[in-house]
């Protein structure tokens, strides 16, 4: 087994000095220090490989291989943006595998935190509500958090305390009462960010919720109920709030407001269409049109300079990680830890179509994360966190 | 010199195509490579599930009930003692109440000494923690010597 | 149990939300696919995709010298990245050169775009051009590139004689062409009024509402459209000489006004009569009289067909060069005063300066008619010649023998002018014709001005012709000679200098 997994290391060691050294000779002076990255990065991955597969060999043996992956992908097409950006998000890769591998190693029975179901109730209603209150505005949203020496997004860590609470409280969902408290969490939670405008983390909470929800109670009325109070609400807010309504105008038409509303989306649909199949190189397309590239419109950078088919090879993988978190669900030896697998998968995926159909202008636009490519401390952090709790539960289903 | 004429192209996109083509090889590479891991895994499995440890009885000891080149087959977790509800009762004098036991662990098989009077050996080594139980393996309880073998 | 039930139940519905989530991912590659497969073409070529411009931008534009390699445009890069085109030229170079400027190219700029943009550079796909990339990669993967450069056929200090003499007092707007009658190259070809490129982006809206009113933008040395007047009785003189036995010999009665049966009699410049004079003299004092009766002699359609071998009435586009399209009108002889009119190239005629330069140019050179030339070769990005483009033959006019009458004809008008400009062409042993011709000038706004154009058509020296000239000097008025004094300073200088 060990074989085949040094047999793992080497495509990803040839995908990320390959990266960067084609980033590297197209600089007018060989670019040593990008080379000195794609080294940094291929130690770190080897010694997660290490770890996972020596100490913890029970568990999922493929994720980790694919949580090396996206992130190298991620730095070297951040590296070709803006070197200093790839050098922070180098930063958080390490905080991140970090607290991925701490999290498998660290942390006893998971079986242990079902218990502390109203703590989690009152640290997702705290980071749900957070920004609301001490919050500044960027990029339209109301949801990032400024405290002097670090700023972050409280909603994600927010979207931990959420799956955590929900698998808590849902576990032993018996009676539709049961229900209400959950009910009223999710209702709130995705209240708070439609209130900071953060539709598409509302949308991923919600669909977070539905899962658990459906999971947990196997009642297809409530996910038809859900759904429906869903639609009602989306509805309502369509003609509540003006901001939605241009979202949806801006996704229908995109031509017509090219130069003011839906700059983003057309001047990302432009590179797209520019990279074709293969793409027009890495380094040689012209992202510097896309705004907010280097987080939530990476994807069409990648598109643009890598090609059509490599990012299809990338939605693959994060299928191929969708399908590793979910078996960890079925094999979870309880149904809590099932259900915290459950959640955070559901929640990575459903990231993952949210912006990509966004870029793609097949949904309305919103702004999230590509999970572990797209930069940003707080995201990565999230996702290496919840995966670090999949992995754990993958190694304690032995049987 | 045909190729001067072929390749009329841009020598930097012909670069940049040749790193990508390289690039969504090692991913096909590794994402082809994990689905024949994964599907091997699968049906894998249940193979794994019906290892099973072998234990071959060379010499009995007091034990009378058990004979000679008997066979154990052992799936699951299983307690060697003098007390009736072990899984397999010993009744020599010198093996405690519950004396030892073997039970399968991520894939093998281990022996763990349960703090008895007279102690197990294996392999001639007084068992002092769990071992993982390897092919050929000899385990001494008193007179009772038994050979491991694997299914 | 009922654990193990839950177990169970929980892991159908895990089950279940997969297959959703497999279905929404395959939708997005679905739409991925579709997203090649139709919309990428499309999509990617709306004008709005500013690549194509960025790759453009990628190549240094190349720059435009003149014939002796003196630097008229050329582009620098800026420090962010952008170019900044830098036209030397100036006000003198500023309609035939054209300019750059963002999405719009014109002039020879326009014509040379391709050129210009090229970039020559071509990698030897071959063992040993990647062993020779590998010793310097840099120079092959960052090299500055650059596009062509070309070598036109105008001649700077020429070009800028001709643009002072146009503004020196003697004249506001009007145009001029120099031309290398055995070759067909284009010496100097300027327009007035002008401006100066180089302030483009500032100046663009004043510049554009001068535009319709007063031309700057426009070459109207080759794309004009004037009545030629006097100057085209050269080619009346032609088609005379061709087609009308013994027309030399003739004697002509001119009593200052040629009475014709329909439309407007026809005058001689001052109502001048001349009394009898032979087709020589006629020619030299510009006859009205005789040249309008020589057109009704010949026909609408004789006259038209000389005219048309020297380019008239044919859409005409030259290497790099369009020009307006001339018109020799084609009158039957029973409207005999427009007939007679245009004989001496005012009614229904009309020409730009390059036609008549075009036209002095075929008698320089004994009926052959040059193709005119605006290139003569274009350089690669490292300075080699790339191409180079030949004098071609564009018509044979006339035969050698008649031609050259026209030539001693045109000699014999500068040799017997009593007038000092004249005179001084005598000096240079140059001949030409002069001639006034009475035009309109149309506004933006529809009205119609009056004008009395300056014209003068000429090449000099005689014996082995250098240069041929068309001047035009718009509004310059009767008999003043204005076109006349700038050719032949024009024609004095190049003689002198070159």
């Amino acid at each position: 087994m060990r074989d085949s997994k040094i047999r793992m290391l080497m495509p990803i060691f040839l995908l990320t000095f390959g990266l960067f050294f084609n980033i590297a000779i197209f600089q007018p002076v060989f670019d040593i220090g990008a080379m000195v990255m794609a080294g940094v990065m291929c130690v770190l991955i080897a010694y997660a490989h290490f770890v996972i597969n020596k100490f913890f060999g029970n568990g999922d043996k493929f994720l980790v291989t694919f949580v090396s992956v996206l992130p190298v992908i991620g730095i070297a097409v951040l590296y070709r943006l803006n070197p200093s950006i790839a050098i922070k998000q180098v930063l958080w890769f390490i905080i991140g595998i970090s607290t991925y591998i701490s999290l498998v190693i660290v942390l006893p029975d998971l079986k242990r935190f079902m218990k502390f179901r109203y703590l989690y109730l009152v640290g997702t209603v705290v980071f749900m509500a957070m920004a609301t209150f001490i919050g500044e505005t960027r990029y339209g949203a109301k949801n990032w958090v400024d405290l002097g020496f670090i700023s972050f997004q409280p909603s994600e860590f927010g979207k931990i305390f959420f799956v955590f609470y929900l698998a808590s409280s849902l576990k032993d969902f018996k009676t539709l009462k049961s229900l209400i408290e959950p009910g009223i969490i999710v209702l709130v939670s995705i209240g708070f960010m439609v209130l900071q405008r953060d539709l598409g983390s509302a949308m991923i909470f919600a669909f977070i919720g539905i899962a658990m929800i459906f999971a947990a109670t196997s009642k297809v009325k409530y996910l038809l109920a859900s759904f429906g109070i869903g639609a009602v609400g989306a509805v309502l807010s369509y003609f509540i709030f003006p901001h939605i309504r241009r979202r949806v105008m801006i996704w229908r038409n995109p031509w017509e407001y090219a130069q003011n509303e839906s700059y983003q989306i057309v001047q990302g649909l432009y590179a797209m269409a520019s990279g074709g199949l293969f793409g027009s190189g890495l380094g040689h397309g012209a992202p510097q049109y896309i705004p907010v590239r280097e987080s939530d419109y990476i994807f069409a950078v990648i598109v643009e300079e890598l090609g059509m088919i490599f990012a299809f090879l990338i939605l693959i993988i994060y299928f191929l990680m969708f399908y590793r978190n979910i078996r960890s669900a079925l094999k979870a030896t309880s149904t809590f830890t099932s259900l915290l697998a459950v959640g955070f998968s559901v929640m990575i995926a459903m990231q993952v179509i949210v912006i990509i159909g966004g870029v793609l202008n097949m949904i309305p636009l919103t702004g999230i994360t590509l999970p572990l490519i797209s930069y940003g401390g707080t995201s990565m952090l999230t996702v290496f966190f919840s995966l670090g709790i999949i992995q754990k539960i993958s190694e304690e289903a032995t049987s | 010199m045909q190729c001067a004429r072929r390749l009329y192209m841009d020598i930097e996109r012909f670069i940049g195509l040749v790193f990508t083509g390289f690039f969504v090889l090692i991913l096909l590479y590794i994402i082809i490579r994990s689905l024949i891991l994964m599907s091997k895994d699968m049906s894998g499995e249940e193979v794994v599930r019906e290892k099973a440890l072998q234990l071959l009885i060379l010499r009995t000891g007091e034990n009378h009930k058990l004979s000679e080149g008997g066979k154990f087959n052992i799936k699951e977790e299983t307690t060697f003692g003098r007390k009736e509800d072990n899984t397999v009762v010993l009744e020599d004098p010198y093996v405690s109440g519950y004396h030892f036991r073997i039970f399968p662990h991520e894939g093998r098989f281990v022996i763990e000494d349960n703090e008895s009077t007279n102690g197990t050996l294996l392999n001639d080594k007084k068992l002092k923690q769990k071992t993982y139980l390897k092919r050929d393996d000899v385990i001494k309880v008193g007179n009772l010597t038994m050979k491991v073998k694997m299914l | 149990m009922n654990e193990m039930e839950r177990k169970k139940a929980l892991n159908r519905n895990i089950k279940v939300i997969s297959a959703v989530i497999l279905a929404l991912f395959m939708g997005i590659m679905g739409y991925m696919l579709y997203f090649h497969g139709v919309q990428e073409e499309e999509i990617a070529a709306k004008p709005g995709n500013v690549r194509e411009q960025a790759k453009r931008n990628e190549i240094l534009r190349g720059a435009i010298f003149d014939r002796n390699g003196k630097v008229l445009t050329y582009s620098e890069r800026q420090s962010d990245n952008t170019q900044k085109r830098i036209y030397q030229g100036a006000e003198a170079f500023a309609q035939v050169l054209g300019y750059e400027q963002r999405n719009t190219v014109t002039g020879l700029e326009y014509a040379l775009d391709d050129i210009l943009t090229k970039d020559e550079f071509v990698f030897d796909f071959s063992k040993e051009g990647f062993l020779e990339m590998l010793k310097d990669p840099s120079s092959v993967l960052n090299r500055t590139k650059e596009g062509n450069s070309v070598v036109t056929t105008l001649d700077q200090e020429l070009q800028w004689r001709a643009y002072d003499l146009l503004g020196d007092e003697l004249g506001e707007k009007g145009a001029i062409v120099a031309m290398n009658p055995k070759t067909g190259e284009i010496l100097a070809m300027v327009n007035r009024p002008s401006y100066d490129p180089n302030g483009l982006k500032e100046n663009y809206a004043s510049l554009n509402e001068k535009q319709y009113d007063d031309g700057v933008f426009l070459n109207t040395a080759a794309r004009g459209s004037y009545a030629p007047g006097s100057t085209y009785k050269i080619i009346t003189l032609l088609a005379a000489l061709e087609k009308l036995d013994g027309i030399e010999e003739r004697t002509f009665k001119d009593n200052g006004k040629l009475d014709v049966n329909v439309g407007k009699d026809l005058p001689n410049v001052n109502g001048t009569i001349h009394g009898n004079i032979k087709l020589k003299e006629a020619f030299a004092v510009s006859s009205n009289v005789v040249f309008g009766t020589l057109a009704i002699e010949l026909g609408g359609e004789s006259l038209a067909e000389v005219a048309e071998r020297f380019g008239f009435n044919k859409e005409q586009s030259f290497p790099f060069l369009n020009m307006s399209t001339s018109k020799a009108p084609k009158y039957p002889k029973n409207e005999d005063g427009a007939l007679a009119a245009s004989g001496v190239g005012q009614t229904g005629v009309s020409a730009s300066p390059l036609q008549m330069a075009m036209v002095a140019s075929a008698i320089a050179n004994d009926g052959n008619l040059m193709t005119p030339m605006m290139v003569n070769s274009v350089l690669k990005y490292d300075g080699t010649q790339k191409e180079k483009f030949e004098p071609k033959l564009y018509n044979t006019v006339a035969d050698t023998e008649t031609a050259q009458t026209v030539k001693t004809y045109m000699k014999n008008n500068v040799d017997t002018s009593r007038n000092e400009t004249m005179k001084a062409l005598a000096k240079l042993r140059g001949a030409g014709k002069t001639g006034t011709a009475q035009d309109f000038y149309q506004k933006t706004d529809g009205t119609k001005i009056e004008v009395v154009n300056s014209w003068f058509v000429g090449f000099a020296p005689y014996e082995d012709p250098q240069i041929a000239v068309a001047v035009v000097v718009l509004d310059g008025g009767f008999g003043s000679g204005k076109a006349a004094s700038i050719a032949t300073e024009l024609m004095r200088w190049y003689t002198e200098n070159r």
